[in-house]
Order: C-alpha cells, then structure tokens, then sequence
C-alpha cells in the first residue's frame, strides 16, 4: 500500500501569525547558549537523541537550536511542529509515527531522521500566536510520556520563549 | 442518439498526417525550407524557361509559407513567385516582349496574382481553423484552462521532458469542497463564476510551463516540475495553501481537498496510473474530513504498485453499464 502522509494546514491568520515569528527574535536566535541548554535539559529529561526549537517560518520549519539534527531547516510541508502548534492548548505527542494517519508517510519518517516518537510543545507568542513547538523526537516508538514530565517541557518553552523575548529586545 | 464524427477518405487522412508533420515543424527550419524551394523553384524555371510551366512549384511553395509561418509570408512568396514569373517567361527572354502584348501581360499577371492570394488565403484560413479545432478541443469552455483531453496530451509530454531533464512531478488532483451548497443556494450562474475565479487564479498560482486542468465539475488537476522531490513537497504544500486562500476570497464556504503525488520523472512508467492515484489520495481525503492535502513520496516509496485508486460507487457504475448497454 502507498503510504502518504497529510503536512499540516496554515492557520487562517497566517499573516498575523507570521509576523509574529518576524518579531519573536527566534529567527536571529542560531546557536544562542542559553537555547542551546534549553534544548539539551529537554534532551535529557526524555532521554531522546534528538531535540529541537522549530519555528514555522514562510514554507520552512527552522531550527535556531537543535540536537542530533544535521538540517537546519526542512521544508514546513514535512514539520511535525506545523501539526503541535494548530492547538497550543496541549502538547502533541506522536507515539509511533508510522502508525500515525498524518505522518506514516512523512520523509522525515521513510528517511532520516526516522522519527518513531515525537513531543512538542506549542512556543506561543504573548499574543497568542504559536510560533512553532520545542520538541524531543527519537528513532524507535515510545509510550506517551507522564504528566510530570510534560509539565517540566512546558515549562521549558516558557523559559524559551523568555529568553527569545531578551534576545529582542 | 450517440454523434459520430465525420469519416474521412483515405487521400484526406494522408493528407492530414502531411499536413500533422509540418505542423510540428520548427519556424527555423520553416524558413529554411522555404528558401532552398523558392531559389531552386527560380532556378529550375530560368533553366527550361517559357518552355514549361512551374507555377505549380511556385504556388505550393506560397501554400507552404502560408500554412507554416503565416498569411504574410505566403502572400510574400505569391509576390515574388508573380514577379519572376513574369520577369523570367513574360518579358526576361528576348524577343517575348514582341509576342505578347501589353493588354495580355497585364492580364496574366493580375490572374496570377489572384489566383496566388486565392491559394494563400485558403491555406492560412485552413490552418486557422485546425489550429482553432485543436484550441477548443483541450480547453474547457467554462473556465479556458486545460481540460481533460487537454490535460492527458501535455502531460505526457511534459513526463518525457522531466524524464530526459532527470526532474521531478508533483502530480495534484483538487475537488473542491461545498461547491454543490454554492449552487444550490446562489444558483448555477454563481457556482460557474466560482470555478471561473479559481481556474483563473489557480492557473496564475503556478508556473507558465506548469499545467492546470478542469478535469469536470469541480475537479481540477495540476502538474508541476521541481527540481527534487524535496521541494516537490514544498511545492505541493504552498499551493494547496494559495489555493485555499483564493476560495477564501470568494466569499463562499468553499475549501479543497487535494492529494498530491510526489514522483522521480524517471518512476514514472504510466503517467494515467498517476493521475488516477492522485484522484484515489484525493477521494481519501474526502472521506476522512476534507479541506487538507494528503502527499504521498513515491521516491521514498518501495515501486509504484498498489497505488491508491477512488473506488467507483456502485450507482455509477451501474450508470456506466447502463451507458454501455444502450450504446
């Protein structure tokens, strides 16, 4: 059977939402040290080798800080973020991404980086709009992660989304 | 009652496949083969002079422009062919002048001259009228993109390009969603300016050398050329995004479900297998919610077996037993 996969739609708002990332200072973010921690407590504290920031930016998902990632950017079609930050009320989490509908059929799935399991979550802006998600993924599937756990993620993207706002400014 | 359409002779249907290879003749080698027949077709009449009669030559070489580089071209090579005409047998040879007089000179050159404006005319009005048959032939009345048939005979064409440019296909099949609930609620008149706008604009969303068809009713199809797979993906994503936009923008609560398939040209061994698939992700993406796009990389995909096909509802087919029935 052909395996397909469905990239996530825009938001309605997509102007406004755009202009938001423009201003969030994420784009001018690459390799900032205090991020680039971020992304590594988040890292350990799933036990994952890969994590990242990924803004959805124009028709890419960029990554100002990433682990166990050689792109930078890939293509927004392809971004499991663009699918966490439609609802930023919760975090998405992908157990199996081959047996997941929206993603069997990703190429971030059929190749590398061979994402099983993946967990973001949402990085809003203070006016609400969601930028793009702070995400651990790993290569082999995993059950959904405790409640405690995702309290500790989501007050790791707090802490992004602070330190994007002193990068700015 | 089923129309045939009207049978032709079998000098006709070669005439045809004649005129069918000149057609596809390139303007430069046109030209060239214009020249080389005119100052040969001068050559041979100043060699056997008044003796014989080479205005047939002349006159098929006028036909020729005519048909292939346009009514000016034809009309210019009637002028010329007039000129030597006269020039070579009329009053070029010494001791014609003596023989004819000046009222039957004159009369045979305006006879000839029309008679070349006459073939000319004919020539440039037939290709016309093909090259106009052809136009309606793959163009949907209704909104003046590709149809169907249109559609089928580009796409193959563009498949060998990619395949000997090594380039890759997203091949895209878009229904749009709610457009019954357009007419029935604001009648037929505002469903046809819907598809009208969105043909338009859809058609505008993508590259010249890209296509875009109305396959029927509210379905579209639309072939795009990328680079790599990769940014076939990026391609398909940010048109179902401009597409879904321009619905917006109607007004109507109208949005699309597309599938798309990404594909190595080089894969690709039944383009019609393709766009059948499409159609089947597309119809998948009906039936789980509409309005979003399903992507299938067929690059990172084991062959292109079991490609996804929409089933065909048993009233349909039914209807179509029927049709075959009857026929």
């Amino acid at each position: 059977m052909t395996i397909y996969y469905t990239p996530a739609s825009r938001p309605v708002d997509e102007d406004d939402r755009q202009r938001a990332v423009d201003e969030s200072g994420f784009l001018e973010a690459a390799g900032d040290p205090a991020l680039d921690a971020i992304v590594r407590e988040a890292a350990e504290l799933f036990g994952t080798p890969i994590a990242a920031i990924s803004i959805v930016d124009h028709e890419r998902q960029y990554f100002p800080v990433k682990i166990g990632l050689d792109a930078s950017e890939t293509p927004r079609a392809a971004s499991f973020c663009a699918h966490a930050m439609l609802d930023c009320s919760q975090p998405l989490c992908v157990t199996d991404a081959t047996a997941d509908q929206r993603f069997a059929g990703n190429p971030l799935v059929l190749s590398g980086p061979d994402i099983r399991f993946y967990l973001g979550m949402p990085l809003v802006a203070e006016n609400g709009q969601p930028l793009g998600a702070l995400c651990v993924i790993d290569r082999t599937q995993r059950e959904a992660p405790d409640q405690e756990k995702l309290d500790a993620l989501a007050e790791l993207a707090r802490k992004a989304m602070d330190r994007a706002h002193t990068l700015k400014n | 009652m089923q129309r045939k359409p009207p049978t032709a002779s079998k000098l006709t249907r070669l005439f045809a496949r004649l005129a069918e290879a000149s057609m596809r003749l390139p303007r430069s080698r046109a030209w060239a083969m214009l020249g080389v027949g005119l100052v040969a077709t001068v050559i041979l009449d100043h060699v056997t002079g008044p003796q014989v009669n080479v205005v047939i030559l002349y006159l098929a070489l006028a036909c020729f422009g005519s048909w292939c580089l346009g009514e000016r071209v034809g009309l210019g090579v009637g002028a010329v062919s007039v000129v030597m005409l006269g020039h070579i047998n009329g009053f070029g040879a010494p001791g014609q002048i003596a023989a004819i007089k000046p009222v039957a000179l004159a009369w045979n050159m305006i006879g000839r001259s029309l008679s070349m404006m006459v073939m000319v005319a004919l020539a440039s009005g037939l290709r016309h009228s093909l090259d106009h048959a052809r136009w309606s032939a793959t163009t949907d009345p209704l909104t003046g993109v590709l149809n169907k048939a249109g559609f089928g005979r580009r796409l193959r064409a563009l498949v060998s390009h990619a395949q000997r440019r090594q380039e890759s296909l997203v091949l895209a099949y878009i229904d749009l969603d709610g457009f019954k609930g357009v007419n029935d609620s604001f009648g037929h008149a505002a469903g046809d300016t819907l598809l009208c706008d969105f043909a338009e604009k859809g058609a505008d969303a993508i590259r010249a050398h890209d296509l875009f068809a109305r396959i029927g009713g509210d379905e579209f199809v639309t072939l795009l050329t990328a680079p790599t797979c990769h940014q076939g993906d990026v391609a398909a994503e940010a048109l179902h995004y401009r597409l879904t936009r321009i619905l917006r923008d109607t007004g109507h609560a109208v949005t699309c479900s597309m599938g798309a398939m990404v594909v190595e040209a080089s894969q690709i061994a039944s383009p019609t297998k393709l766009v059948e698939a499409a159609d089947g992700l597309m119809y998948e993406v009906k039936k789980s919610g509409k309005n979003a796009l399903r992507v299938a990389r067929l690059d990172l995909q084991p062959g292109m077996t079991d490609l996804p096909a929409r089933p065909v509802p048993d009233r349909r087919r039914a209807a179509q037993d029927r049709m075959a029935d009857a026929a």
